[in-house]
């Protein structure tokens, strides 16, 4: 039955895959998302780089007579720019100076951080000025109460019904996940950091070839049914943990879709604490994810190895044999 | 874990059991990642000065004498039966720490590559007789079902400080840091093992408790005497040969590929030679927290399921380094690369310091061990070491370079997805 369901399911990956495969080339040269963090880095008189230049760090210096083509978005850090961008240049946090012999073709928005213009620098699209605030706090501010709460109820009422309809139509699968999830929520969670560390670099390696973007996608949609699963699984063990703690023995859907609406409702709430709460969110979305790949996606009960085998059965110091 | 129980019992000596391998292991390990791979190209390029392929050249006698000793070592033991007796393990463990630290404090003072070779081959010997010594150790300190997490605390102990405390890659600075401590070690070591200690005594039938001598692979001979097929006595077998092919493919990639990023000044300045105490925080605290992963998921896992998992991180990281040098060479590459390449490096090195113990009894531990970190580390350095003079002398670039070693290392990744595809009809585990 599984391997059915597997047959089926890879043909339509493939189309999936496919169905992506038709993009072009947008201009000639080399193409890269070049994120720098740390440390001095300066483009040299007559060097052209290509693609999305994120500044998060350090210090980016364009020279006189090089050429970045590409939006370069400075988030942290300093630049300068004294040759030329063909781009936009979205500064949100950097320190960014305008040498005297810039010039930028695109957009200059600056919304953070300083934007110094030297006399001679030339902006052919128009300069903004907005307060951080302005970009994201406006919908954050939005957020703050009555958006915030109706977040809350939609992920609560939504994660809620899901979590019942999968328990009901996956009663098998799921109680795997959730085995795992509630009896082994130490190992469940290694798994889950193991994997949170390698689907990354997979997917990058999968975007880097270009061919392979779709099948990225593909590779992060099911990342996101993986952890919705681990959610409910997660969800249906609270749930039933909560409620035979107070004397209550719900059906599993009905321990699932309260277990795994508090759950969402909670990690919703989390997300408010900088630092312990996005540490809070990363265990148990660990853990979810853990579970679900430790029983094969549901489709065996994890049962860990048997460390005693080999003691106990006349290992006396000497070998037995 | 059996040491929640031991300390319940109260069973101090036990306790310190723990202690003294913890201490062991990471401190030699420590020694290794600093003193012997920094520290001796120190010698060779600043102090004697000599070329970068000599200096190779150098450190692959290094690793070869190591492994011929080591192999010696543990096959003496094993047939002289001192394997199972945990003083004679201590007092060889004594001997190697005595040279060690005699000659630690006299490299940065070598002024030829004659005294350079000298050194080295001392320090060969003295690491070879180590191997089979200090590992051996394991089945008489740490019970079976706790060797994961005490391959995670070692593994941790040894990893934060050579990232954090051993910065200025100088053999003057690592001798000054190490000759105090490696001192006391030998005194200590020399104590516990030439003195009439009770404590050694406790600790020497510590094997014969059945938490302690026989490892997790071992497939132990019913109480009839009858075999239960394959490996009964901690002899290699298949497991046992699998799992050496797959770590000395893990320690060759790490040490090929590593080779030339340490050579490569745009990964090291931004990485494991940064001068930003917050990078190489950074680092120390990936390999702590991979060590803790791996330190949970090795009782949980299947040997086959582990070295998947490892091959799957090293073939991806390498990938990355590969597309980095292939796309922007001039620029450093995220910190997260170097991030996830130290956690790779924890993951099998927790392997390492648990998996040979565990397809060994008492008896056959110091011959296992010396196969085992001899022929997956030393042999693997060695090869690689080797490799990498032959390709930079034949003008190898860098990308190709790493290309090669991401191509084998997906290769091991396609090997032991195979592998995971066998029935573990005689894998107890």
């Amino acid at each position: 039955m599984i391997r059915k369901r597997t047959l089926l399911l890879l043909p339509a990956l493939l189309v999936l895959a496919l169905a992506g495969c038709s993009g072009e080339v947008a201009d000639e040269g080399r193409y890269s998302l070049t994120v720098v963090t740390q440390n001095d880095h300066a483009f040299a008189d007559d060097q052209v780089s290509v693609g999305p230049l994120v500044v998060a760090g350090g210090r980016v210096t364009l020279d006189e007579g090089s050429e970045h083509r590409g939006t370069v978005l400075a988030l942290a850090g300093e630049v300068r720019i004294d040759g030329r961008l063909d781009g936009d240049l979205l500064a949100l946090g950097a320190d960014v100076t305008l040498g005297g012999a810039a010039e930028v073709t695109g957009d200059v928005a600056h919304a953070g951080g300083t934007l110094d213009s030297e006399p001679g620098s030339t902006v052919r699209g128009q300069v903004t000025e907005e307060s951080v605030g302005d970009l994201v706090g406006g919908q954050a501010q939005g957020v703050s109460v009555g958006g915030w709460f109706v977040v809350l109820a939609v992920l609560v009422v939504g994660m809620g019904g899901v979590a019942w309809v999968v328990v009901r139509v996956a009663a098998r699968t799921t109680a795997r996940v959730a085995g795992a999830a509630g009896s082994h929520p130490l190992v469940s969670g290694a798994l889950g950091v193991l994997i949170g560390v390698i689907a990354p670099l997979l997917t990058i390696s999968m975007v880097f070839t270009l061919f392979l973007i779709p099948l990225a996608l593909v590779v992060l949609g099911l990342l996101g049914i993986v952890v919705a699963l681990g959610l409910v699984a997660v969800g249906e063990v609270l749930g039933a943990r909560v409620a035979a703690s107070q004397g209550r023995s719900p059906s599993r859907p009905t321990a699932a879709m309260l277990g795994t609406a508090g759950l969402v409702g909670v990690l919703h709430a989390l997300a408010l604490v900088p630092v312990l709460g996005l540490v809070v969110i990363a265990a148990v979305a660990a853990v979810a994810v853990g579970a679900v790949f430790i029983t094969g996606f549901g489709t065996r009960p994890y049962a860990p190895p048997d460390l005693t085998s080999a003691v106990g059965t006349g290992a006396t110091g000497r070998p037995s044999a | 874990m059996e040491i929640v129980s031991i300390v319940r019992r109260r069973d101090w000596v036990a306790v310190f059991g723990y202690v003294l391998f913890v201490g062991a292991l990471a401190a030699g390990y420590f020694y290794n990642l600093t003193f012997v791979q920094l520290g001796l190209v120190d010698v060779g390029t600043r102090v004697v000065g000599l070329p970068a392929g000599r200096v190779a050249a150098i450190l692959a006698l290094l690793a070869g004498v190591t492994l011929v000793v080591a192999i010696a070592t543990g096959t003496l033991m094993h047939r002289r039966g001192w394997s199972a007796r945990f003083v004679v393990k201590l007092r060889l463990l004594a001997a190697a720490v005595v040279i060690l630290t005699v000659l630690t404090p006299i490299a940065p003072g070598l002024g030829s590559e004659g005294a350079m070779v000298v050194w080295v081959v001392l320090a060969a010997v003295a690491l070879g007789i180590g191997v089979p010594s200090m590992f051996g150790l394991t089945c008489d300190l740490v019970p079976t079902r706790d060797r994961g997490w005490v391959a995670a605390v070692i593994t941790s102990a040894a990893f934060l400080p050579a990232a954090v405390l051993a910065t200025e890659w100088e053999v003057g600075a690592f001798a000054r840091m190490m000759v105090g401590p490696m001192v006391l070690g030998a005194l200590g070591l020399g104590v516990l093992a030439f003195a009439p200690v009770k404590v050694t005594q406790a600790l020497g039938r510590q094997h014969e408790d059945p938490r302690y001598g026989v490892g997790r692979f071992v497939r132990v001979r019913a109480a009839s005497g009858e075999g239960a097929g394959g490996g009964t006595d901690g002899t290699p077998r298949v497991g046992f040969a699998v799992a050496l092919v797959l770590m000395f493919g893990i320690y060759f990639i790490d040490s090929l590929g590593f080779l030339r990023i340490i050579d490569t000044p745009v990964y090291m300045g931004s990485a494991w030679h940064s001068g930003d105490s917050g990078t190489v925080w950074m680092i120390g605290g990936a390999h702590v927290l991979a060590a803790v992963v791996a330190g949970i998921l090795y009782p949980a896992f299947t040997q086959r399921a582990l070295f998947g998992w490892v091959f799957a991180l090293f073939g991806l990281v390498q990938l990355e380094y590969v597309l980095h040098s292939l796309t922007t060479p001039e620029l450093p590459a995220s910190l997260g690369l170097p991030l996830v390449y130290a956690m790779a490096v924890s993951i099998y090195t927790v392997l390492n310091f648990a998996l040979w113990a565990d397809f060994s009894t008492p008896a056959t531990i110091a011959r296992n061990a010396a196969l085992g970190v001899g022929i997956s580390g030393w042999l693997a350095s060695f090869l690689s070491t080797s490799l990498a003079i032959l390709w930079r002398s034949g003008g190898v670039t860098f990308a190709e370079h790493l290309r090669a070693v991401a191509a084998i290392s997906l290769a091991l990744l396609c090997v032991s997805g195979v592998l995971l595809m066998f029935p573990t009809r005689r894998d107890p585990t």
